[in-house]
């Protein structure tokens, strides 16, 4: 472990003083406009930089710098910051946790930190991080009086005005400089304290990172990606600059292209492109032939089929492109939807309670329609002894082409050894529908053909059940469709949904036709 | 219900002894901080005791809030027990009220008067 205090000779002893560092996880008004994709949740500052949240890469490099002691002052999300940090014994730091009304009080909470006199304070955004080198440089300068670190590449205007660049960047000085903050300091702006400290300089020249916008975070993202932010990456890397974390399904056809970062539990299907510049959250899936170049995918994420991903963010359904500065909510959850295990408890209460009357319904339903079925079966083996094509065989008129619908028919038939002269309508309803229902009731299938929600219903989804579920309105499966699942041919995908658009169009024909049955 | 009253550096420091606030002794408790912060400009309640806190007990903060809001003055909470803290999180009322760790942070935050 570092030593937790810095040295600095003076006069030809060694001084040794204790260096803390002071974080605040505020959210600065000025951001408002640049933080779109984040307005709602997670804060900037919670917001994920490759393999974890940005503010565990400021706690990880102040921990590099030598820093022992750790004051985190809140405005956003208090409690999420305490869930994440606690008290530090993860990174061997003492953290403690304090509360601020906004980025205007951020700063008027320094005052009231028991930090110990003598001791050099590194005081920043949680929102903005710097390189260990800068730390360094930062706590020599600091003996000869406060410094205060504009931030950098995260905004070179702020070099004009050091009262921003306090409120952008990073500061080191003496604990003694901390109590000259008063109230009026703070209503008068903070030029005023800072040249009451007698700033020193400015640097502008240490690599940093940052998350105030969504511009800035690919830009951090790239940075740490290349190595030339010296963070470190969870996971193996396989290739230089391809990072792959445990439990990752990768199909052989993805291609990756380095850098890129995949997160654990992820799922990436064939024909993806991934890269460069890319990270991939934790539990993500990406849909078969996606595109994702220079973007950044949260976690619990689900990407669809066929789609292309360039300089976005995506957190949940949002889509927010950082090129053209638009956000996209998207309402279709097969193209991009949120996996989130999280949810509430009365959420997941309505959920299970929802799913076990629906599964209940469906059983009472496959039940009572059984006697159907068995006169369905009866009325089949007579019709086939009888070697009759006609009667009921014609009474349903099939809107498919005559050539699919024979071929149809025969695979169909062939595989569920039925017979092929039966009544269509009838057929669909009781070898399809009806054992749909059996398979609702046993919880392997949504009735309403909702996406999954949770990794483990991802994983426990059947590709070909996936498929189906694509172009089903009611969501009840096509065992046609299923049979031949995703190595289905163009013909014989489009042979499917019009079988499977058949078989729910005609249910209520079907009734009439079991009806007809039973009166016979 | 008592409250204990003790004057550091210009603060009146408050401190209830009761171990929870609700429907049941908000009223009480309400009267009895109220009539402790008097005319007192600079208050700080310390929360030790109280481990826990509903909606009535929140109300009756705010009225002292609202009292020493009034005066012109201000109101400092402190020592807060984590299941109250956190509810002062969840509710965002630490937006509005100055909460602190301790008293010598207190004493830190008006300094010296």
């Amino acid at each position: 472990m570092p030593s937790p205090e810095t040295k600095s000779e003076k006069s030809g002893g060694v001084v040794l003083s204790p260096l803390v560092g002071v974080v605040l996880c505020a959210h600065p008004d000025d951001f408002s406009l640049q933080s779109s994709p984040f307005h709602g949740h997670p804060a900037p500052f919670l917001q994920e930089l490759v393999d974890r949240p940005f503010l565990v890469h400021v706690i990880e490099s102040l921990r590099a710098a030598g820093v022992s002691e750790i004051f985190v002052v809140c405005s956003e999300a208090p409690d999420e910051v305490r869930d994440l940090l606690g008290d530090g014994t993860r990174w061997g730091v003492k953290i403690s946790h304090h509360l601020c009304r906004d980025s205007q009080h951020a700063l008027s909470v320094l005052p009231t930190l028991p930090i110990a006199l003598e001791a050099k304070v590194l005081v920043g955004w949680g929102h903005s991080c710097l390189a260990f080198p800068a730390w360094e440089a930062l706590a020599r300068q600091c003996d000869d009086g406060p410094v205060v670190v504009v931030g950098a590449i995260i905004d070179s205007a702020a070099t004009a005005d050091a009262g921003s660049a306090l409120r952008f960047g990073w500061l080191c000085c003496l604990s003694s400089c901390l109590s000259k903050i008063t109230e009026k300091a703070i209503a008068n702006g903070w030029d005023d304290w800072l040249k009451q400290i007698c700033v020193q300089k400015v640097f502008s020249q240490f690599p940093a990172l940052a998350s105030t916008s969504g511009a800035d975070l690919i830009a951090a993202q790239q940075q740490v990606l290349n190595r030339k932010f010296p963070a470190q990456i969870s996971g193996f890397e396989a290739e230089s600059g391809i990072w792959l974390s445990r439990n990752v399904i990768l199909h052989p056809t993805a291609v990756l292209t380095a850098p890129v970062f995949v997160g654990e539990d992820c799922r990436i299907d064939a024909g993806v492109t991934l890269g460069p510049n890319a990270a991939l959250g934790q539990f993500s899936r990406i849909g078969k032939s996606t595109t994702v170049v220079e973007s950044a995918i949260s976690r619990n994420s689900w990407l669809g089929e066929d789609m292309e991903f360039r300089h976005v963010l995506v957190c949940g359904p949002r889509v927010w492109n950082y090129d053209l500065n638009t956000e996209l909510n998207v309402v279709d959850p097969f193209l991009v939807s949120n996996m989130r295990t999280d949810r509430s408890l009365v959420a997941q209460s309505l959920g299970a309670l929802r799913s076990f009357i629906i599964r209940i319904a469906c059983a009472v339903t496959y039940v009572l329609i059984a006697p159907f079925a068995a006169l369905h079966a009866l009325f089949g083996q007579t019709v086939d002894s009888s070697k009759q094509s006609t009667g009921l065989v014609n009474c349903v008129q099939l809107p498919m082409p005559p050539d699919g619908t024979t071929e149809r028919k025969e695979i169909a038939f062939q595989k569920r050894q039925l017979n092929a002269r039966c009544t269509a309508g009838s057929t669909y309803f009781l070898c399809w529908v009806w054992p749909g229902l059996l398979r609702v009731a046993t919880g392997k299938q949504d009735l309403f053909g909702f996406p999954p929600r949770t990794a483990q219903e991802c994983d426990a989804l059947e590709r070909h059940w996936y498929n189906a579920y694509r172009q089903g309105p009611l969501g009840v499966i096509d065992p046609g469709r299923a049979e031949f699942g995703a190595e289905v041919q163009p013909f014989e995908c489009e042979l499917a949904e019009l079988h499977f658009a058949m078989s729910t169009q005609t249910v209520g024909r079907s009734y009439k036709l079991l009806k007809a049955f039973w009166l016979r | 219900m008592q409250v204990l009253t003790d004057n550091v550096g210009g603060i009146a420091f408050l401190q209830p002894d009761a171990t929870f606030v609700d429907a049941s002794n908000a009223p009480e408790f309400k009267s009895c901080v109220l009539s402790a912060i008097d005319t007192a400009t600079l208050v700080a309640i310390d929360m030790r005791h109280i481990e826990f806190m509903d909606s009535t007990g929140l109300g009756a903060m705010v009225a002292f809030l609202r009292r020493v809001e009034k005066a012109e003055g201000r109101l400092l909470l402190c020592n807060m027990q984590p299941k109250v803290r956190t509810l002062f999180e969840l509710v965002r009322l630490y937006k509005i009220f100055e909460i602190l760790n301790d008293r010598e942070a207190c004493l830190r935050a008006v300094g010296p008067t």
